[in-house]
């Protein structure tokens, strides 16, 4: 209910603001197009714009700032810049960009706001034009609710056909001939004869100063795609087979401590205080840290510390608002509100089309609270010190993520930094920030030390 | 001081006897391929082979290693990539992909067992679980990789 409750207030904000806010345009396909320098440019390589670069190892690599968690996002991402940009799909790899405005998610707010399906109309249509605008304004990183392909699908389009055009340029320039008598074919700069001018690897110094264009060339038609649409095998799957993909629980840092945590036995509650049962922390516990619904034990190893809370430590739980709740109480609550509460949303099938004779049929259909259990266990590996606040962990928002760090650590939302690795099932378990609040106030016990 | 081999290599662990292996190797050996799920052998993402056997390494001693060879995914393929890994990227079998590590390592231990398993023999041998619903893709990586190991190109 208090997740609802946020979620309607702050898309009703956004939809608020947005109307006294009248007249501005955001959100053009080349507004996220991002500069050459944005994507993680390093040695070696070159950027093309915001979502891509080339590098001499012939390589091209393209930013993907949604959480792979099985649905194949990164596959899915990687095949529209490629499509666009002509690239040859075993040429293709991906990696997560820094956070930035450009890779925002559009479409989730859209996807967000407080509307079924069916309903349609002025006032809807201008709520999702507002929060269209605004999305981009705000900059929201975040997956889940099936919008990141279309959110994608135009902006990583244009900046694949935006590339490609650079390509062409810089290899006109490389090789004196005619930008219009140069194509790209299959990951290689050819002339309209077929003849091969350069692979992308051997453009990687001839781009120099060159600069995207402003107005983006046109994008295929489908029936020129060659990569989409079609089953190709997932940028994601040879790391996963060999056991070397990182998912947040993989994250191994020098010097890295491990908290374990005990949340609170009942929905709500706090760990008011605790006894230790011997006077002295055993050899590997280094320290115990009351956190935001729980108790964590932090050593040199997470079962040693998970089996000291059991073992070692006396907890005074405070119970939440409701401890009593469970599955029998809330379906008496959803019978009542059934029967007395206000409708949310009613539907109309249209007008009633009576056969001759009618049999009433009545059932009664319940679905359980779902449980979004993840395979990975909910984790974040954290650091925090001087330098700011910097966190590894596999999540569906990583702008939510440095919203609730930053105001949990108390510092400005500049000084964190969050990285997301693979996710082991997100299921929107991984858009919560809870353990991010645990995971700061352990890391803050133990300031410098990776945890 | 615990002394085993993982991976074909001899390693010391300073660890207290009732550690689990899983945990050893995550934590002392930072071989992090093998999963935490459950931790209570029930979901098999911790699955390695001890003297062949798959084992559920997050309910298994270290002490019980003591002496024995100790496989994990990253030393199935010596190197290179194992008959199973070959079929499991053929049938592109993982979508999350947090339990395939161990899905893979009681795989290698079925075919090594049951060279030519039937679909009931796969489902009765691989109880690990997928949250993903990987199962049927998971059956047909199996037979390809039984017909790899039986020398099928």
């Amino acid at each position: 209910l208090r997740k609802w409750a946020r979620r309607s207030f702050i898309i009703g904000g956004f939809v608020g603001a947005g109307l006294l806010g009248v007249g501005f345009w955001f959100g053009r396909e080349r507004d996220r197009l991002g500069s050459r320098t944005l994507f993680n440019v390093r040695p070696g390589q070159a950027g093309l714009n915001g979502w891509v670069k080339i590098g001499r190892d012939n390589n091209v690599t393209v930013a993907v700032p949604r959480a792979e968690m099985g649905q194949g996002i990164h596959t899915a991402l990687a095949m529209l810049v490629a499509e666009e940009m002509d690239a040859r799909w075993n040429q293709v790899r991906v990696e997560d960009p820094p956070e930035d405005a450009v890779y925002r998610n559009v479409d989730i707010l859209i996807d967000g706001l407080p509307f079924s399906p069916e309903e349609t109309g002025t006032v809807v249509d201008v709520a999702h034009w507002v929060a269209g605008k605004l999305g981009g304004v705000l900059g929201i990183l975040a997956t889940g609710g099936s919008t990141a392909t279309r959110d994608a699908w135009l902006p990583m389009r244009t900046a694949g056909a935006v590339a490609r055009d650079l390509l062409l340029r810089a290899a006109s320039r490389k090789s004196g001939i005619a930008v219009d008598q140069l194509t790209i074919v299959d990951g290689e700069i050819r002339r309209r004869d077929g003849t091969k001018v350069a692979t992308f690897g051997e453009l990687v110094d001839s781009i120099g100063d060159l600069q995207p264009m402003q107005e983006p060339p046109p994008l295929k038609k489908p029936s020129e795609f060659k990569l989409i649409g079609k089953p190709l095998p997932r940028v994601d799957v040879p790391a996963k087979v060999m056991g070397s993909a990182t998912f947040g629980i993989d994250v191994r840092l020098p010097g890295l401590l491990y908290a374990a945590v005990r949340n609170a036995p009942t929905f709500g509650g706090e760990a008011k205080g605790f006894k230790l049962k011997k006077d002295a922390l055993p050899k590997g516990i280094e320290k115990i840290v009351i956190v935001s619904g729980g108790i964590a034990a932090i050593g040199t190893s997470w079962w040693q510390a998970n089996a000291f809370l059991d073992e070692g430590v006396d907890v005074d739980w405070q119970a939440g608002p409701e401890p009593k709740l469970g599955s029998a109480g809330l379906w008496t609550r959803y019978e009542n509100l059934l029967a007395e509460g206000k409708p949310a949303l009613t539907r109309s099938l249209g007008a009633e089309n009576k056969p001759a004779t009618t049999q009433a049929l009545e059932a009664t259909y319940r679905a359980p609270y779902l449980a979004h259990a993840t395979m990975e266990p909910m984790n974040c590996t954290a650091r925090a010190g001087k330098q700011g606040l910097e966190l590894w962990m596999p999540n569906q928002s990583p702008t939510l993520m440095r919203l609730i760090a930053a105001e949990a650590a108390k510092v400005p939302r500049e000084q964190v930094t969050v990285h997301t690795t693979f996710l082991g099932g997100g299921f929107g378990r991984r858009a919560e920030g809870d353990l991010v609040r645990q995971a700061v106030a352990c890391a803050q016990a133990t300031p410098e030390q990776p945890l | 001081m615990i002394t085993l081999s993982v991976n074909g290599q001899k390693r010391e662990v300073d660890a207290p006897p009732d550690k689990p292996l899983l945990w050893v190797l995550r934590e002392d050996l930072n071989l992090v391929g093998a999963k935490f799920g459950c931790g209570v052998a029930a979901c098999g993402a911790c699955t390695v082979h001890v003297d062949g056997k798959p084992v559920r390494s997050c309910s298994f001693r270290v002490a019980d290693a003591a002496g024995k060879d100790v496989v994990t995914i990253e030393g199935l393929g010596r190197g290179r990539l194992h008959a199973v890994q070959q079929a499991w990227i053929e049938n592109q079998v993982p979508q999350c992909g947090y339990c395939q590590p161990g899905f893979i390592m009681a795989a290698v231990a079925l075919l090594k067992e049951t060279p030519k398993p039937t679909d009931a023999e796969i489902d009765a041998a691989l109880t690990n679980i997928c949250r993903c619903g990987t199962y049927s893709a998971i059956r047909r990586a199996v037979h390809r990789a039984a017909a790899i190991l039986g020398g099928a190109s």
